[in-house]
């Protein structure tokens, strides 16, 4: 009641500006604390996940016989068949209209021998830094693309390599024939993930709309559906991956 | 002539087919030679495919008890979930020396004692691999990995984790490695593997080039030698060298079945290596030498005693016994048999039994020859009467034939086809004949001093002065002499027109004698000849007559 005893001895002309003051800046707090809450609403952006069946993924040969003497089986065990290595050589990615979350840089490492991933995807004029895991040097280059020319890279050495046109970009090495990856360039490119060894794979943030899945494997697409995320998080339904030869 | 020309064609013919004969063989035996070269090359290759895959087999069972090794198996499957680095860390530094000491059984098991021999059993890089391809111990270079280095996407490596034995070729931190590599077995599953690889070394050269033959066998990549090793024995051809060898190597080496030639003369040729490594132009040359002959001589240097006895020496021996006795003959026909004659004719002319040749006796050569001959009888007797008078008592022809007029003024005449007047005749009226005269005199003795001068038969004219007694047989006096000598000498004359194919119709004596009488009487007049002497020559290939006045 001190704060009553106060005002009542405060003169009627002055209190009511005072009074209006505090009204307003309570509407003003108000308002901004609506804002506040209206923007930073999760229900505005929902996670995509879902899971390739890479175990049913069968590849085609990639070698001709004509690369070794000798390859033959142990005869000790039966041999396990060729799979997939989902993490370095499936990406998955959404493409449609609206804001992107794709990042304007990424990184792709030197690892094993191979690119990680060896499937990439970018936007036009997004940088691609190339970071040498290996304990051996690398000399990448694009085929057909000299605005890709080989270059070596040291161990633990890195590169960076700025993508310009839509479409699909080769990448060899000069020491390592066997190393092979491919860059698609996508201008709608919402956003990318790559599925883990047992083809799991998520979009964290993903805003509401429709997009169109689509899972990359080197140069090809693999498979590709329509999504529609909504305010909720979205599980896609397993997708079963076919060969490129078998279609 | 024409037996013995035709017969220097059949020697120049002969001669021409041997020096032929003898390029073809050169041509024949280095096309047999470049034949067998490149047959032998192909084989090389074949040989040494079958070797480097022998050799590749060898490496791969040479390692094949690592694959149920317990203590490597055991560390790899420890390995297998492991992400922690320092956990990493430990195995690394445990799994390095059962590598080392697996190698180590390697090389005893060869049973090899040679210390040599074992240290090129001793690989130059080997490396243990856990499940997911990361390298749990390495020999060679780079011994020390960071945790977590991988061979993964290395095709050998991704193969052997599946449970395949191969083998590769690498390109592995810019050096290039035979490679092997087996899967191994721990638990009943597939833990890892082990591979291990050698250089291209200078062993493995020698050893493929010893069973080559001794040819040049050269491993490269690009235009770097890796290894090679050079024949040393050439026998004659030079040896090709690994820098001319790998300079002329092909851009592609894919698909190459051809010989190349090298600089040196050699031939190479060229195949990718098996293996990953191809694709960065990692190959092999085989290069020999080109045995070529640069002449026919050298055809003859690698003869045998026995080729040479082999010769059908009684067929070659008569076929020259046979051309010589031909040559002979057609020497004799043509050329010996009229020497002969000529020479017996010209030896009875020196011995005075003889005036003059006759030179239809012969033909071609021979009978200008003999024409010649007379001509400079004619002339000698000339100069013998135009001589002084100390001269002319030394030839003693003054008092034969008088005085010779200039050679100048002595033309030459003759008929024409339908026996017109000669071109420079005088139109004038025929005279009569010379009155038949007696039979001509007899020949006179050959005077000592000029034995290679024989006067011709001389006539004096109506209006010539007396004989001089020192030649009555030659300058005989009065129209019978003339009329015998113009007979004489229209015989002759008819005689060579038929012989130069001239026509000789409607050339009667009468119209001849006319003729002559015509020049006698022009030459009378313009030197004061007493009398003029006809003969019969051949000018240009016609019948001619000579007047030849004597004064």
């Amino acid at each position: 009641m001190g704060r009553a005893a106060r005002l009542s001895r405060v003169p009627a002309s002055v209190a009511s500006p005072r009074k209006t003051l505090s009204v307003l800046a309570a509407v003003l707090a108000a308002v901004l604390a609506l804002v506040t809450v209206v923007y930073s609403a999760p229900a505005l952006a929902a996670e995509v996940t879902g899971k390739l069946l890479v175990s049913t993924y069968r590849l085609a040969p990639k070698e001709s016989p004509g690369a070794f003497q000798w390859e033959i089986e142990n005869g000790v065990k039966e041999v396990a068949p060729d799979r997939v290595d989902a993490r370095r050589e499936l990406t998955v990615v959404l493409v449609g209209e609206g804001e992107s979350a794709f990042p304007e840089r990424m990184e792709v490492a030197f690892s094993g021998g191979g690119l990680l991933p060896s499937t990439i995807v970018a936007r036009p004029g997004a940088t691609l830094l190339f970071l040498n895991q290996d304990e051996i040097a690398h000399e990448l280059y694009a085929v057909g693309d000299k605005s890709i020319a080989a270059e070596a890279t040291s161990p633990r050495g890195r590169r960076s390599v700025t993508v310009k046109d839509a479409g699909v970009i080769e990448l060899r090495d000069q020491l390592l024939p066997h190393l092979s990856g491919f860059i698609h360039v996508i201008p709608n490119a919402i956003a990318v993930a790559t599925p883990d060894a047992s083809g799991q794979y998520s979009f964290p943030e993903i805003k509401p709309g429709k997009y169109t899945l689509k899972v990359l494997h080197g140069k090809n697409e693999i498979a590709s559906q329509e999504v529609e995320v909504g305010a909720k998080a979205l599980a896609i339904d397993p997708i079963a991956l076919t060969a490129p030869s078998d279609k | 002539m024409l037996l013995s020309r035709f017969w220097y064609f059949v020697l120049a013919l002969a001669a021409a087919f041997a020096v032929g004969a003898a390029l073809l063989s050169q041509a024949v035996v280095n096309n047999r030679s470049d034949a067998n070269l490149e047959e032998s090359l192909l084989r090389d290759r074949v040989v040494l495919e079958a070797m480097l895959r022998l050799e590749a087999r060898a490496r791969l069972d040479r390692i094949g008890f690592i694959t149920v090794d317990g203590d490597l198996g055991s560390l790899l499957r420890q390995a297998r979930d492991v992400t922690d680095e320092k956990k990493l860390r430990e195995l690394n530094a445990n799994a390095r020396p059962v590598l080392h000491k697996q190698v180590a059984r390697m090389v005893e098991a060869s049973g090899v004692t040679d210390a040599e021999k074992r240290k090129e059993l001793e690989p130059d890089i080997a490396f243990a691999l856990d499940a997911s391809g990361r390298i749990l111990a390495q020999l060679g270079p780079m011994e020390v990995n960071p945790p977590g280095a991988s061979l993964a996407t290395f095709p050998l490596a991704r193969r052997a984790l599946q449970g395949y034995v191969r083998d590769d070729v690498w390109v592995y931190d810019r050096r290039v490695y035979r490679m092997a590599g087996r899967p191994i077995i721990a638990g009943g599953d597939y833990v890892g593997a082990i591979l291990h690889g050698y250089r291209f070394d200078k062993g493995i050269a020698q050893k493929l080039a010893g069973n080559l033959g001794n040819a040049t066998v050269v491993f490269f990549q690009g235009s770097n030698v890796l290894t090679s090793h050079v024949a040393t024995d050439s026998k004659g051809g030079a040896v090709p060298q690994a820098a001319e060898v790998v300079t002329s190597a092909p851009k592609v080496l894919e698909g190459q079945n051809g010989l190349v030639a090298l600089p040196s003369g050699g031939r190479a040729i060229f195949a990718p290596i098996l293996g990953d490594a191809a694709l960065q132009g990692v190959g092999y040359a085989i290069a020999r030498p080109r045995f070529a002959l640069t002449s026919p001589q050298q055809v003859f240097d690698s003869v045998s005693d026995a080729d040479v006895n082999a010769l059908p020496f009684p067929l070659l021996g008569g076929g020259v016994v046979l051309a010589t006795l031909l040559g002979l003959l057609f020497m004799y026909l043509e050329r010996d048999r009229h020497m002969k004659s000529l020479t017996q004719k010209t030896a009875e002319i020196v011995s005075g039994d003889r005036d003059r040749l006759i030179v239809t006796e012969w033909r071609g050569a021979y009978r200008k020859l003999a024409d010649q001959i007379n001509q400079a009888i004619d002339k000698w007797v000339e100069k013998a009467a135009e001589a002084a008078p100390s001269l002319r008592r030394k030839a003693d022809l003054q008092e034969i034939l008088g005085h010779t007029p200039e050679a100048s003024a002595t033309p030459f005449f003759g008929f024409a086809s339908e026996a017109e007047p000669a071109s420079g005749a005088v139109a004038k009226p025929p005279a009569p004949l010379p009155a038949p005269a007696a039979p001509p005199p007899p020949r006179a003795p050959v005077v000592p001093t000029t034995p290679n001068v024989m006067p011709p038969p001389t006539i004096r004219s109506q209006a010539a002065a007396p004989a001089a007694p020192q030649a009555p047989q030659l300058v005989s006096n009065g129209g019978g002499d003339e009329d015998a000598h113009w007979r004489e000498v229209y015989d002759q004359y008819i005689t060579t027109r038929k012989q130069c194919g001239e026509p000789i119709d409607n050339l009667t004596f009468e119209k001849f004698g006319v003729t002559l009488r015509k020049t006698r009487d022009q030459l009378v007049e313009k030197h004061g000849a007493a009398q003029v002497r006809f003969s019969v020559q051949i000018k240009e290939g016609k019948a001619a007559l000579k007047a030849q006045p004597v004064k």
